[in-house]
């Protein structure tokens, strides 16, 4: 069974077709990072998923349950972190949690909730008001609420922006302890390095379609073309070196830049010739990484925003 | 699957949140002091002023002040979807297993609770103060007209607070609902006013020669621009006089309570198919 399956799922806002035919397929246990630009249809995806909108069009089942007529089944078993978390804001954010938790049905609810706030860093904060509450403790009890339900399935919309450093490696850290445990996490972001460190699968929507859906290290792969790129350190590194890994066969592209040599070759085994040319040169060569392109530049080639020059 | 038995729960869960919020806010605290303070004066007056009435008979008096106590019933309801939908707390709701209609029907009841407690509570001063006012003491023949006046003035302002319901589910914006909802409020009172001024014009030249009730006598038109107002049916007097055949709004006892509770329910049910088929962006 998969987490989340769509086929053909579309929603039509006035004449704009904010989902158009949108095939997805999430599977159990994976963290899937779902990607595109704004108004791609990323939140109309998330809200027909959630039960908030209607499609007008296609299917899609949530952890086997049609989102048509399943609603009821899939909230007992999906955890949902919105955008910008909302809460009561008169209240604390232990009332919110007792009131949400009350809700989904939660056994032993005084513990439960006391166990997540500490989860989440907000042991000590939990009885003051949440209007007094920053974003990065939002989020926090966001994703509390969230989890109140041990959700099979976590929704996540935005969980880190406007988070500092910390906040969003403590909301990295939440979502791999959650992998884990074998729970589903579907992350709809725009912070690409933090869904390239945690995601599995990434699914690439643009005008409500699906561009792309991959593994991530197999999307980064297919982005980068035939070629394999390194990168060289070492002492002294200047242009001339750049020209001596230009000569060698296979070598498509050779640069160096910040005092790294940049390397684009057609087989890894190139990479082992240059070094030997580098180090004959005299050279002493200190680190050779394989590089792959980052999310950003995957997304942007893919998406067809990448500014020229 | 509906799971009857933990929606009971979810609205209770809703209606009591409903019920505290409520309560503690400023719009409850205002309107609602200055019920209490006018219920507190009308006991001073019958209690004084008709000193062989029974204390109970303060709820007539008291019936007078069904406009404000209708108007906090509006005020109250309005907001209570619509100010979900602004603040976005609608998607902490509804991602949780909680069907729409009990939302719907939590909400509705926890601001009946508000209202129904307000005005319980300043019908109990009331009594009480006017019988020490009048000297006379409550009696076990007070129970039946007295109960029965609360219960008939709850149902009268449940049909208001379904009405609030319906303003916040069909918007947005907090500040629109509640102006609506006033709106509906003053369109309501002004209906039932001109069927009064209408009626009467129109049945003038027959009143000299009725003895019935005049209301009779009215146009349909005029009856039915009464009959709108909830306010109409108010069956205060009717209980407290012990003559339940006695006609208010040219219905019998049986026939207003029928009719506000059909009007309740008519609203509430159009509230809960309205907010289970909006889409929530």
């Amino acid at each position: 069974m998969k987490a989340i399956e769509t086929r053909d799922l579309t929603r039509r806002f006035g004449r704009i077709e904010a989902v158009n035919s949108l095939d997805l397929n999430v599977e159990e246990g994976v963290i899937y990072g779902f990607l595109g630009p704004n108004g791609a249809g990323k939140s109309t995806t998330i809200n027909m998923l959630m039960g908030f909108v209607k499609p007008h069009g296609g299917t899609a089942k949530v952890l086997g349950h049609d989102i048509r007529t399943g609603h009821y089944e899939i909230r007992k078993l999906v955890g949902y972190l919105p955008e910008r978390p909302p809460f009561y804001e008169s209240m604390s954010g232990v009332a919110n949690a007792k009131y949400f938790g009350r809700l989904i049905g939660v056994k032993d609810l005084d513990a439960r909730v006391d166990a997540l706030l500490k989860q989440v860093g907000l042991e000590g904060r939990g009885q003051d008001k949440v209007r007094g509450y920053s974003h990065g403790m939002r989020q926090r009890l966001g994703i509390a609420i969230a989890l109140l339900g041990d959700p099979k399935l976590l929704i996540m919309d935005e969980p880190t922006t406007g988070l500092d450093p910390q906040g969003s490696h403590d909301i990295r850290e939440i979502i791999r302890r959650l992998k884990d445990r074998h729970v589903t996490v579907f992350l709809s972001s725009h912070i690409l390095h933090e869904v390239q460190e945690v995601s599995d699968v990434v699914g690439i929507i643009k005008g409500g379609r699906m561009l792309v859906e991959q593994p991530i290290d197999t999307f980064l792969k297919s982005t980068r073309g035939g070629a394999t790129t390194f990168e060289f350190y070492a002492p002294g590194l200047d242009d001339a070196y750049a020209d001596i890994a230009q000569k060698i066969n296979g070598v498509e592209s050779a640069s160096v830049r910040d005092g790294r040599l940049y390397l684009a070759v057609a087989e890894p085994s190139v990479a082992e010739d240059v070094n030997a040319a580098l180090v004959g040169a005299g050279l002493r060569v200190r680190e050779i990484r394989e590089t792959m392109p980052t999310l950003e530049d995957a997304f942007l080639k893919v998406v067809g925003e990448r500014k020229e020059g | 699957m509906y799971d009857a038995q933990r929606e009971i729960r979810n609205i209770g869960t809703i209606a009591t949140k409903e019920f505290r919020d409520n309560v503690g806010s400023k719009r409850f605290i205002f309107i609602g002091f200055f019920y209490l303070l006018f219920a507190v004066v009308l006991s001073l007056v019958t209690g004084y002023v008709s000193k062989d009435t029974r204390p109970y008979m303060v709820l007539g008096m008291m019936e007078s002040l069904n406009l404000i106590v209708a108007l906090l019933a509006v005020i109250i309801s309005a907001d209570t979807l619509s100010l979900e939908k602004k603040d976005r707390t609608v998607y902490q709701l509804l991602s949780k297993p909680v069907e729409r209609s009990s939302v719907v029907i939590g909400k509705y009841l926890g601001c009946l609770a508000v209202i129904a407690t307000l005005f319980t509570a300043c019908a109990l001063l009331a009594y009480a103060l006017t019988a020490v006012f009048s000297g006379t003491m409550p009696a076990p023949g007070d129970l039946i007209p007295f109960v029965g006046a609360i219960l008939a003035e709850n149902l009268m302002l449940a049909a208001y607070i379904a009405i609030g319901v319906l303003v916040s589910t069909v918007t947005k914006n907090p500040f629109i609902s509640i102006m609506a909802a006033f709106l509906a409020w003053v369109v309501l009172f002004m209906t039932s006013t001109m069927g009064n001024i209408v009626g009467l014009f129109a049945a003038q030249e027959s009143m000299l020669f009725y003895a019935g009730d005049t209301f009779d006598l009215y146009p349909v038109y005029a009856k039915a621009m009464i009959w709108v107002d909830p306010m109409s049916h108010g069956m205060v007097s009717q209980l407290l006089s012990g003559n339940t055949g006695t006609a208010i709004a040219g219905l019998p006892l049986w026939a207003n309570v029928a009719f506000l509770l059909g009007y309740a329910l008519l609203l509430l049910t159009a509230a809960v198919m309205l907010f289970k088929n909006q889409d929530i962006t």
